[in-house]
């Protein structure tokens, strides 16, 4: 199912959590809220699932508009963050629930429970209660009993946060294979970019209520919209040289030379800009003639993570792990050209070439 | 269980601290014997002016009266006695005192009434109607009790609708029937109540010839065809509209105030409360109405007890007691309370003869002197009231056939008294 | 669990000393003479009175031991009728409260703004004297000029007799009995809502639950445990129903002696017949029955543990 936004804004007294955000959500794909806490992903998802009425704007569902539908009427399946399995039903009748008040027949819904609890690999706890389960046992049962009902979406608030670190990785894998394999609609709220990134089609970055971006995940990496974005998205986080445009290149603050990188922007001679790089966009070689000191390196397979001092600020590059450095070494550095961003210093406004 | 407990306790508490008798205290000065009541205001007031008045009039006993809440009085007597902290002088009612007797507490004032010194002259003959058989009823030539004033029933009316419709004071039963039913038929309100249902038809009983309870036998003792006529006379009046219970209002006075019903038998003592209606009519007050074959009016007459001490504190509360029912003091009191002094001599004062004419009640309550009576008080006999009582709601409120009631009460009531 | 019951048991660092022995038993002493004084021994001589035969109040003497204090309170149809009485008046009056008092606390649960107002005014009657309640209820109650009559004159109702018809006064000790139940009742169950977590409403509301579905599903049995409790300990405070039958009957046990109760029983035993070992017999049975039901209420608990 096709889901479409419109001018959606949710306030809370003087607080404006989801702020005029307009997007359109192709069906079938999971996409991810992400954003930092308080962005307002969690009250965009709750507005979805008809939770949260709305203060203005709408919601679309294919082309029906179910901005005043209560939750009952939407049709969709919601995974709270700590689950809310019903600790007084088992595995089983927190299953059957939505089909229990839908009144289907018992046989059918216990028949269709199980397949759902197969389809989660929980099928040995039905007879369990809750509390009796492990976390990662407790959130299988929460998104089976989300889909039992066939949701036209799927609804998941930080369903792997309060679990630990192994299990996540694990989870999140059958969260995708989930979502395959059942293809419906399906959004995902999480803080943590890594996770967003590794399991959605899309990625909507939030902040302060306002979209900063909504694409392709692999877009906010290679393709931020802007300097927020850059930030937010990728491990290690992107290095950031504050400095002025000059003679067509960039002095660092604290630094006198003037880097020039591939790219072709068109700046305004004397912006106060940002020069974001990926780690991976830091090259090596010999004839690289950008003066760097090293501060500390750390070593990793292959490679080795350097950080580098250039002027008052920082910035971590993949050095080959042969080359024998030490820390005050002075290395020369360059710029690839992908990867490679520039932002304004105050808006954040990307200069595209 | 809060409740529960607290009621266990006090059953424990009084049972509970054995051993701690009072120490005897024997010493030069004045004996001194503790009087408990539970008279409140004036009537403490003037009850102190005369202990007073006592004390400062020998110096051989000293009399120290200690009042006592209403509230629980019985059972907080009782505890005391059971502790040794009780008084040694109070009045009680027959009821009561036949329980203190099956335990032995009880000074046995005969010797000293009796005696050529120290005794009372005409002690019997002095006493009205029947008090005298009241307070000697539990045999041996006993007096276990000295009593002092008494109250009863009186017949309190509206006077004003009474002389409205042209209706008599009723003198008998049969006209007291007639008269509500007018009155019923006038204000579309019963014409009478009673107080005490137990006690009228306790009276009904009696005044139609009828024994009650026999203390030899232990059983009651009624005549059976007088007591089911009665009750079935008494239930359907009530049924008719004509006659009332109190039900919720407890007493009939302030139903009576409000005009709610025309008449009613309550207390003599209660006159107060009979004619607190705002000069919204007059009220007229009679002795009961009679059966005829005997005349009687319930005694609600209570008498001093002494429990056994000492030698010397009985005769301290003797001595007390003597001079407390003197013609003089009784005389008093009972003007103070609105009652009849026990004793003949007591009744013609000046100031009693004075006093009838100021209070309708008393005056009512002298006119019956004659016919007060008693019933036998022997153990279990009020467990026969609540039977009474019992018998009368299930006839009148219950439409439990009259019969059927009666039956009961008599089973119930001769369990009682066998127990 | 065996295994780690010994790690549960509390042993303290400290040296037992006789000073660190007397320090809490100091502390302690007030209080556990108190116990030991008006609840031990009160009870122990309860027990005892219980089997003494003829027991005298005043002189404390008693002809011998045995069980006829217990023969005689059976035998005794008063106190069979007291001991029905009672049980129905439990049944009527537990069950009705606790389904009314459900539905009003799951109404004040959801207005947030008010709970402070009502929460006082649950206490009132739990505050105000019984005289007082007594007094009132039986104005409510009169048959010439109660309002509860008036209110069912509004419906064409005759007038009934609430106090002094015998054929009523069970229903209108029921009423008083259920008044008087509902706040406390309403309070335990308010805090036993507070204690559900509203995600489990608003989960229940995504998967389609309508509001009766949702009280059905999800509020009655998560609020099993508190409704059991409360349960039970209103049955047993039921069993001591004494105050309210006092009150409204003017000392009567209703108005044909039709509505005696284990407690009146008692009572009447021992404040106006003064037959102490039936009271104290009475009582014995009564502390029986209410140890049962404790028992039960304990069970109860740890059945319904759900978190």
């Amino acid at each position: 199912m096709r889901v479409k936004v419109q001018n959606l804004t949710k306030r809370f007294g003087e607080v404006t959590a989801v702020d005029n955000l307009t997007a359109e959500f192709e069906s079938g794909k999971l996409i991810a809220l992400l954003g930092p806490s308080g962005c307002g992903k969690t009250t965009m998802l709750n507005m979805l699932s008809g939770i949260l009425p709305v203060t203005e704007g709408q919601i679309f569902f294919d082309d029906k508009d179910v901005t005043d539908l209560t939750p009952d009427k939407r049709e969709v399946g919601l995974v709270f963050q700590n689950y809310a399995l019903y600790p007084h039903m088992t595995v089983l009748e927190n299953i059957c629930f939505p089909l229990k008040i839908k009144k289907v027949p018992k046989a059918e819904r216990i028949e269709k429970a199980k397949e759902f609890a197969k389809m989660v690999h929980i099928e040995e706890y039905l007879n369990r209660k809750p509390k009796e389960l492990s976390g990662g046992q407790q959130q299988r049962v929460a998104i089976a009993r989300a889909l039992v009902k066939n949701p036209k979406l799927l609804l998941l608030d930080e369903p792997l946060s309060n679990l630990d670190a192994k299990l996540r990785v694990e989870m999140r894998e059958e969260i995708r294979r989930i979502q395959r394999e059942s293809g419906v609609t399906t959004f995902f709220v999480t803080h943590d970019q890594e996770e967003a990134s590794a399991i959605s089609d899309y990625i909507m970055l939030m902040k302060l209520g306002e979209m900063q971006q909504f694409d392709k995940t692999r877009n906010l990496y290679n393709q931020p919209a802007n300097l927020f974005v850059a930030d937010f998205i990728g491990s290690p986080t992107i290095n950031q040289l504050h400095g002025i445009y000059t003679e067509g290149g960039i002095k660092v603050d604290g630094d006198n030379q003037i880097i020039k990188t591939n790219n072709k922007w068109q700046v305004e001679e004397g912006s106060r800009v940002v020069l974001a790089s990926r780690a991976e966009a830091i090259t090596f070689n010999d004839k690289d003639d950008i003066k760097t000191k090293v501060v500390e390196y750390y070593l990793s397979g292959k490679d080795t993570l350097v950080n580098l001092k250039i002027g008052s600020y920082n910035l971590r590059g993949y050095i080959d792990a042969t080359k024998a450095i030490k820390i005050g070494d002075n290395l020369n550095i360059g710029f690839k050209k992908e990867g490679v961003f520039l932002f304004d210093e105050l808006t954040g406004e990307r200069y595209y070439e | 269980m809060k409740k529960l407990l607290t009621i266990i306790l006090s059953v424990l508490m009084l049972v509970g601290i054995a051993g701690c008798t009072k120490p005897e205290v024997v010493n030069e000065g004045p004996v001194e014997i503790t009087y408990w009541h539970t008279y409140t205001e004036h009537h403490n007031e003037y009850l102190t002016g005369i202990v007073d008045e006592f004390n400062a009039s020998q110096n051989e006993v000293k009399v120290v009266l200690v009042q006592q809440p209403y509230q629980d009085y019985d059972a907080n007597l009782l505890q005391a006695l059971r502790n040794g902290v009780g008084p040694d002088i109070c009045s009680r009612f027959p009821t009561n005192v036949a329980d203190y007797i099956d335990e032995d507490l009880l000074v046995d004032f005969a010797p000293y009434i009796n005696d050529a010194t120290i005794g009372i002259p005409n002690f019997k003959e002095n006493l009205t109607g029947f008090v005298y058989g009241e307070i000697t009823q539990w045999g041996d030539g006993a007096i276990y009790m000295i009593p002092n004033i008494c109250t009863s029933e009186v017949f309190y009316y509206n006077k004003t609708l009474f002389e409205e419709l042209n209706l008599e004071v009723p003198k008998t039963w049969e006209e007291l029937e007639e008269v509500s039913r007018v009155i019923y038929q006038k204000t579309g309100k019963p014409g009478f109540g009673t107080d005490s249902a137990i006690d009228t038809f306790q009276g009904l009983l009696i005044q139609n010839g009828s024994g009650y309870i026999n203390a030899e036998t232990k059983q009651m003792d009624l005549d059976y065809d007088v007591a089911l006529e009665q009750l079935t006379w008494l239930a359907d009046c009530i049924k008719e509209g004509i006659f009332r219970l109190p039900g919720d209002d407890f007493y009939l006075s302030g139903p009576f105030c409000s005009g709610a019903v025309a008449s009613y038998i309550g207390s003599s003592a209660g006159v107060g409360y009979a004619t607190m209606n705002n000069g919204a009519f007059e009220v007229g007050c009679a002795p009961i109405p009679q059966a005829g074959k005997v005349l009687y009016s319930s005694s609600w007459g209570g008498g001093f007890v002494c429990f056994k001490t000492t030698e010397a504190k009985a005769k301290a509360a003797y001595k007390f007691l003597k001079w407390f029912t003197s013609t003089e003091m009784t005389s008093r009191w009972a003007i103070n309370l609105g009652a009849l002094p026990a004793y003949i001599s007591g009744m013609e004062t000046a100031e009693y003869q004075d006093y009838i004419n100021t209070n309708i009640a008393a005056e009512a309550l002298y006119a019956s002197k004659d016919f007060i009576n008693w019933l036998n008080a022997i153990k279990g006999s009020a467990g026969v009231r609540t039977a009474i009582d019992k018998m009368i709601s299930e006839a009148c409120l219950n439409n439990v056939d009259p019969k059927t009631a009666l039956d009961d009460m008599i089973a119930a009531a001769n369990a009682e008294l066998n127990q | 669990m065996s295994k780690f019951k010994k790690v549960k048991k509390y042993k303290s660092d400290e040296k037992v000393t006789i000073k660190t022995f007397l320090k809490p038993t100091i502390y302690l002493l007030p209080f556990m003479l108190g116990i030991l004084v008006f609840t031990v021994y009160p009870f122990f001589n309860a027990v005892a009175i219980s089997f003494k035969e003829d027991y005298k109040v005043i002189s404390d003497t008693f002809s011998g031991w045995g069980l006829g204090n217990y023969q005689k309170v059976f035998s005794d149809p008063t106190f069979i009728k007291a001991i029905i009485n009672t049980t129905q008046y439990i049944l009527v009056v537990v069950s009705i409260s606790l389904v009314i008092s459900i539905l009003i606390a799951v109404m004040l649960n959801s207005v947030e703004k008010l709970q402070w107002l009502f929460q006082t005014a649950y206490f009132m009657p739990m505050v105000t004297s019984s005289a007082a309640i007594g007094l009132v209820w039986r104005w409510l109650f009169n048959y010439d000029y109660g309002i509860l009559n008036y209110l069912l004159s509004l419906f064409n109702v005759d007038a009934i007799n609430f106090l002094n018809n015998p054929q009523y006064s069970m229903i209108s000790l029921c009423i008083y009995g259920v008044w008087s139940m509902l706040p406390f009742t309403i309070i335990l169950l308010l805090a036993g809502l507070q204690n559900i977590d509203p995600q489990y409403y608003t989960a229940a509301k995504v998967d389609g639950a309508k509001t009766v579905d949702i009280f059905f599903n999800i509020t009655v049995p998560l609020l099993a445990p508190t409704i059991g409790l409360v349960a039970i300990v209103n049955i047993i405070s039921s069993f001591t129903v004494f105050d309210a039958l006092y009150m409204l009957f003017g000392g009567k046990p209703g108005p044909a002696y039709n509505l005696y109760t284990v407690i009146f029983y008692l009572y009447e035993q021992f404040y106006t017949k003064l037959k102490l070992g039936y009271a104290a017999a009475s009582a014995i049975v009564l502390f029986v029955i209410i140890l049962l039901f404790t028992m039960v209420q304990n069970r109860i608990q740890k059945k319904y543990d759900y978190y």
